[in-house]
């Protein structure tokens, strides 16, 4: 009978443990173990200037264009624009705690009214619809400039993103971690395909970066665009080069994505906004 | 020859697999069956390519290859060339039904690529 009822519990035990998987700070945790066994040389925060932290060569270019930033009209846009009123004399800083001034690093959160993950975008076009004022297109150039100026105010602060205790807030977070983990597209890739277990090998002329440090230096001007665009834009693009139908930037998808990829680098210096090739 | 090329991701997608293993052979088994016979016409073949391209969709998982393919098709179609449109329009449904047969593998193994689960 006893040995029936210690069967009966380990079973059981057995069978939850199945369905048990890692808290966001397990899988944290984890990356952060995976990239410093990966790349031992590489200092943790190091891992906030992405691909710069482990390609020398790429590096110096980095730095030599950081001497004249190639974002920093952007910048200068996006604090005339964050600082001139909306039609009703309101502007930006009335939507946003510390008058939108150094909190960058607390995107995306989650709304436990709304159940849904806001990013920074989302919430400025939240910020223009309270005040009447028609929302800016997510991959315009403007929406780009207003947030990489929160981002220039917000940079050496480290990223702080929190799962409220909602469970609303926990399956969001599975579910960017699902869509980074899944393969999708004709070419049958992950985020995690070329991000984890490529990370640091060449694709084509250039290297793959880490996840660790991937949502920190947002937005970014790009060479290749020749223009500043945000997270959601390179989602986009990632999508198309896989050879999937990309999905709209603010889509639940991107958001939880975003929420997500934050959250692995919880404690990373913000750098925003960044270059890139 | 040009059958294999499409069930080529077919193939890769029920091949690859993240660290994991087990799930990776139980997909492979359950490889999917994609019909891979030509249309009679376009309109039908084009019927079948949107409905089987709403399916992928709908699961998340929509392959861009189709959109170009189903737009080309239309193209075909429109300068009068109706074998062409047809297999345009069927290889738009091939890639959209493996779209839906990847989006239904991810989801039971996913988490295989996870490194900490």
């Amino acid at each position: 009978m006893i040995r029936t009822r210690y069967s009966l519990i380990i079973t059981i035990g057995l069978g939850l443990a199945s369905f048990v998987h890692a808290d966001p700070d397990s899988d944290r945790q984890s990356l952060v173990d995976y990239y410093q066994t990966r790349f031992p040389d590489v200092e943790l925060q190091e891992f906030a200037n992405g691909l710069y932290a482990f390609d020398e060569v790429a590096r110096e270019q980095w730095i030599a264009m950081e001497d004249f930033p190639p974002y920093e009209i952007a910048i200068e846009e996006g604090e005339e624009y964050f600082k001139t009123p909306f039609a009703n004399g309101k502007g930006y800083a009335d939507c946003f705690e510390n008058g939108g001034i150094g909190i960058r690093q607390n995107y995306p959160q989650f709304d436990t009214e709304a159940g849904e993950v806001v990013t920074l975008e989302l919430a400025i076009n939240q910020c223009r619809a309270a005040n009447d004022e028609a929302p800016l297109p997510y991959l315009d150039s403007e929406l780009a400039a207003i947030s990489a100026y929160m981002a220039y105010t917000s940079r050496g602060n480290a990223i702080k993103v929190i799962i409220p205790d909602d469970p609303r807030a926990l399956q969001a977070y599975e579910a960017g971690k699902q869509f980074y983990y899944s393969r999708r597209g004709q070419l049958n890739f992950a985020c995690s395909s070329c991000h984890l277990q490529s990370a640091g090998l060449s694709l084509r002329a250039d290297r793959l970066s880490t996840a660790l440090g991937q949502a920190t230096h947002w937005p970014v001007y790009r060479s290749s665009w020749g223009d500043i665009g945000t997270l959601h834009k390179r989602f986009r693009e990632c999508n198309v080069q896989v050879r999937a139908r990309p999905f709209e930037a603010q889509s639940s998808e991107f958001r939880t994505l975003e929420y997500f990829l934050t959250y692995m680098s919880n404690g990373l210096e913000l750098n925003g906004p960044g270059s890139r090739r | 020859m040009r059958i294999f090329f499409i069930l080529l991701p077919a193939i890769f997608v029920a091949a690859c697999g993240g660290p994991g293993d087990e799930p990776v052979a139980a997909a492979a088994a359950e490889a999917p069956v994609i019909n891979t016979e030509p249309s009679k016409s376009y309109a039908e073949a084009h019927v079948a390519a949107l409905a089987a391209m709403q399916i992928a969709a709908d699961k998340g998982h929509a392959w861009n290859t189709s959109d170009q393919l189903i737009k080309e098709a239309a193209e075909a179609s429109d300068s009068g060339d109706e074998a062409l449109a047809i297999a345009l329009a069927d290889e738009a449904r091939i890639h959209a039904a493996l779209a839906a047969a990847q989006a239904e593998r991810e989801a039971a193994t996913w988490r295989n690529n996870v490194i900490s689960d």
